[in-house]
């Protein structure tokens, strides 16, 4: 226990150190980005007076370094400022975007853990057999294709064709447009198939290893009954392993739905970022990779801690 | 396949342009928009002329009356992907497509344009200018309410007026009023008058005010979050970039308007999911789009295309402080390479009107009569090439993808350039790239207008101090022939004068317009009464769904 609390409070301190470098990274990154905020936010036809007001009333004429620690000096007081092109508060504009994706990566992680898990499994517990063979091709196909084309594919078959679901995750956000709960299958299911291939090789490497344990074979020839065998002996084992890299593909899937919801019009983070980003509206783009980062070492933090508590033997050496 | 009652239904609600309905269209998009906002379109010549620049008065509607009765109630669906977080409902602010449909929805202004420009009345009732066309008188129709229930006066006109012209504002549309008003020149004169003392004649000056940029909203305002509004609907939500809903105004001023319930939009950035929104049925009504997409629409028995010409044009633009673009033989050289028919017909899959380097389509009621399109002449354009000393000229045309349906104008360019002898080559860059290095910066670029009235635009886009003027133009001489014009008290001293002044811009300037594109929206069939606006992009207060 104390060791874990040791590990807790080292991990934070780095990831505070971590957070820091990422956000001076991005700031000082973002002052060498050719965008003009204030023309993008004015557009052309503004005067080149309109102009140089918007940059004197937004402190871009400030240096990087003195425009860094004065951001950095108002997060520390819990103010993450306004869009410098929408004049918006940072967090209401872009948190319920962040907690939108961060549903989606959570529900396209449950549908890849759904498919992934039962398909490694059995592919890893009969390697080598028909069964793997196909399970194995199937999913090199599918990690063959971007997210783009299953994105595109699942809207074309269930929105457009067979018209089962909503063609727009919009729904999330309007009446009118479909079940509002139905706007989130394509998305999530998109996501996780995404996600399958990585996680189900996985799956099955650690399976099949794990199949062939000497302890696995013990239990099989006590005539233990082979289901018995899967769910006491194998399973387990094999959670345990994949654990950590399941968490990193969780946080993977938080930063990485950008596609995803372009495609769906889902409301999430993605797109936001992306036109912040293009128009260097820093604040923004501050919060949301800040959050971000917060969000992927958390889960790293998260799966070292899993792996602590499925094995003793870390506990007690403390080599994490 | 279209169904003949429908299209027909169509045809009688002002929704379809027969002649052009089975045309494809390139797109537009937010940052189009953004770069020179004003929305588009004008499906006919006419002699709208009559009424564009003197005194009016009257109480009626821009839109064409449908002939098949309006049914009242239902919501209209919407998926635009001109939309983004930046959207605002501050009437000095306009961005974007979202931006303009918004401000259409709620808010009003001093004076309606129908699609041929035409002054029809809005919250001013009439409208007069004095003998030189200096000072013009606006006067208030009584009975107009905001949303909050409080009556409208000429002082929120003012207020409104001058937020938009202040020069130390931000307001989008500042270039446009700033040579004819500013907050000082704008006064209420009563209750329900008032006066604007412009800084220089001017007997279009309606047109200035009938301007996307100039919508009138409650005096004082400052949340603009949920500002009181007075337009034919209410702001139900607004979630700028994700969703946003509307009601019907029960209190707005033109009786019967609106029809529709309520309106929902949703921003929808990717293309293929816009347009199977529509095509699906989960929405009625989508923004602009790929023209590759349009077959689709008017092969499905359920949708079709709100189509009309002369929506955007494509400008190449010569920097004309750079050498050799002053050079009057390179400009003709530049403008003699352009095959105009060839152009509208491959970047534009025909859905354009070639022209003759000026930003008017041949739809406008301001366009010159006699006015010809030049036929290409390479050999001609090679000749003065070399009598400049400028054979084998070599150009590279900065463009960018995110200016839709010109990305294929540079290349067609460069093969007709070449017949001539002048090596062309063409560059993309992103947006914002092209926002702070590109636009009047590269010797040679890229740029599309979205189209505004011909007493707006044109002057602007060559008056040398002028944000607009993009080529940076130095002489005054094109200015000065529109302000004469402008001056002028008589329509048809008005026509010839502007003509003359388009005239200046097609043989003096150094900007290639090769085509003026029509505009076109994805709808469904039972969505009548619809009709393209440059003041509200579209206009839904005539607007209904067809059971």
């Amino acid at each position: 226990m104390v060791r874990t609390t040791w590990l807790f409070a080292r991990r934070s301190i780095v990831a505070v150190f971590t957070l820091l470098v990422l956000s001076a990274v991005v700031y000082f990154a973002s002052r060498l980005l050719p965008a003009n905020p204030a023309r993008a936010a004015l557009g052309k036809t503004a005067s080149a007076a309109q102009v140089h007001r918007f940059i004197v009333q937004q402190g871009l004429d400030h240096s990087a370094l003195a425009g860094y620690l004065q951001w950095l000096g108002h997060v520390l007081t819990g103010n993450w400022g306004t869009s410098l092109l929408s004049q918006s508060p940072v967090v209401q504009l872009a948190l319920p975007r962040l907690l939108q994706t961060f549903l989606l990566a959570v529900l396209g992680f449950i549908v890849g853990s759904l498919i992934a898990i039962p398909l490694g499994y059995l592919a890893g517990a009969r390697a080598d057999s028909r069964l793997d063979l196909a399970i194995s091709s199937g999913i090199v196909g599918l990690a063959a294709l971007p997210e783009f084309v299953v994105a595109v594919a699942l809207l074309v078959i269930f929105a457009v064709e067979l018209r089962w679901l909503p063609v727009t995750s919009g729904a999330i956000e309007s009446t009118g447009y479909g079940n509002p709960l139905l706007a989130y299958v394509l998305p999530a299911a998109s996501l996780g198939l995404v996600v399958v291939p990585q996680m189900a090789r996985q799956v099955r490497i650690t399976a099949s290893e794990v199949a062939r344990e000497q302890y696995v074979s013990a239990a099989v020839l006590r005539g233990i009954a082979p289901r018995r065998v899967a769910l006491r002996y194998i399973i387990p084992a094999v959670a345990g392993r994949v654990v950590n890299v399941f968490t990193l593909t969780l946080a993977a899937l938080f930063t990485g739905v950008v596609v995803v919801e372009t495609v769906f019009g889902y409301p999430g983070v993605g797109q936001l970022l992306v036109t912040s980003i293009g128009n260097n509206d820093s604040p923004v783009v501050e919060f949301c990779v800040v959050l971000m980062g917060t969000g992927y070492i958390m889960l790293n933090l998260a799966a070292d801690l899993f792996v602590i508590a499925l094995n003793p033997r870390l506990r007690r050496t403390g080599v994490m | 396949m279209t169904n003949p009652r429908d299209f027909d239904m169509q045809r009688a609600a002002g929704a379809v342009d027969l002649s052009l309905s089975r045309r494809p269209l390139e797109v537009s998009r937010r940052s189009l928009l953004r770069a020179g906002f004003a929305a588009s379109a004008g499906l006919a010549i006419g002699g709208a002329l009559a009424s564009c620049s003197s005194a009016g008065s009257g109480s009626g509607s821009p839109q064409a009356t449908p002939s098949v009765k309006p049914r009242r109630g239902g919501t209209l669906h919407g998926v635009i992907s001109d939309s983004s977080s930046l959207n605002k409902l501050d009437i000095a602010y306009l961005d974007d497509t979202m931006d303009g449909l918004t401000h259409g929805l709620v808010y009003d202004w001093l004076v309606q344009i129908d699609q041929n420009f035409n002054i029809l009345p809005g919250l001013a009732e009439s409208w007069e200018p004095n003998s030189d066309g200096t000072v013009w008188t606006f006067k208030l129709r009584k009975g107009v309410t905001f949303s909050d229930g409080k009556t409208l006066t000429s002082e929120d006109v003012v207020w409104s007026m001058q937020r938009i012209s202040d020069p130390k504002g931000n307001g989008a549309g500042l270039a446009i009023f700033q040579p004819y008003f500013g907050p000082g020149n704008v006064v209420a004169k009563g209750a329900d008058v008032v006066q604007f003392s412009l800084k220089r004649p001017n007997f279009l000056f309606p047109q200035v005010v009938a301007c996307a940029y100039a919508p009138v909203a409650q005096s004082n305002t400052t949340n603009w979050k949920n500002p009181a509004t007075s337009g034919p609907f209410i702001v139900e939500a607004y979630n700028p970039g994700v969703a946003y809903t509307f009601r019907r105004n029960p209190n707005y001023w033109q009786s019967g308007l609106p029809y529709l319930d309520s309106l929902s939009f949703l921003t929808e950035q990717s293309q293929p999911t816009k347009v199977e929104a529509v095509l699906t049925g989960n929405a009625q009504l989508g923004d602009a789009m790929d023209a590759s997409y349009n077959h689709a629409f008017l092969s499905s028995s359920t949708t079709d295309l709100l189509q009309a010409p002369g929506g955007q044009y494509p400008v190449i633009c010569f920097l004309y402080n750079k050498a050799p673009y002053a050079d009057p033989n390179v400009q003709e050289a530049l403008r003699l390479v352009t095959d105009r028919q060839k152009m509208a017909q491959l970047a534009y899959f025909g859905a354009a009107q070639p022209v003759a380097d000026i930003p008017v389509p041949p739809s406008d009621p301001w366009y010159p009569k006699d006015f010809p399109v030049p036929a290409a002449d390479p050999e001609k354009a090679r000749f003065l090439l070399k009598k400049a000393g400028q054979s084998g000229l070599k150009v590279t045309i900065y463009t960018s993808p995110f200016l839709p349906g010109i990305a294929e104008v540079p290349v067609l360019y460069k093969e007709m350039a070449a017949k001539a002898g002048i090596n062309v080559s063409v560059v993309d860059v992103n947006e914002t790239t092209y926002l702070s290095q590109v636009w009047s910066a590269k010797p040679s670029f890229m740029d599309i207008w979205l189209r505004q009235s011909t007493a707006i635009l044109p002057p602007l886009l060559f008056t040398p101090r002028s944000p607009y003027n993009e080529t940076r133009y130095p002489n005054g001489d094109i200015a000065a022939a529109f302000a004469s014009a402008f001056a002028k008290p008589n329509k048809s001293d008005q026509q010839r004068l502007i003509g003359d002044a388009l005239h200046l811009i097609a043989t003096r300037t150094s900007e290639v317009i090769p085509c003026y594109a029509d505009f076109t929206w994805p709808k469904s069939k039972h969505l009548l009464g619809i009709t393209p606006s440059w003041q509200t992009v579209v206009d839904l207060k005539t607007a209904f769904l067809a059971s």
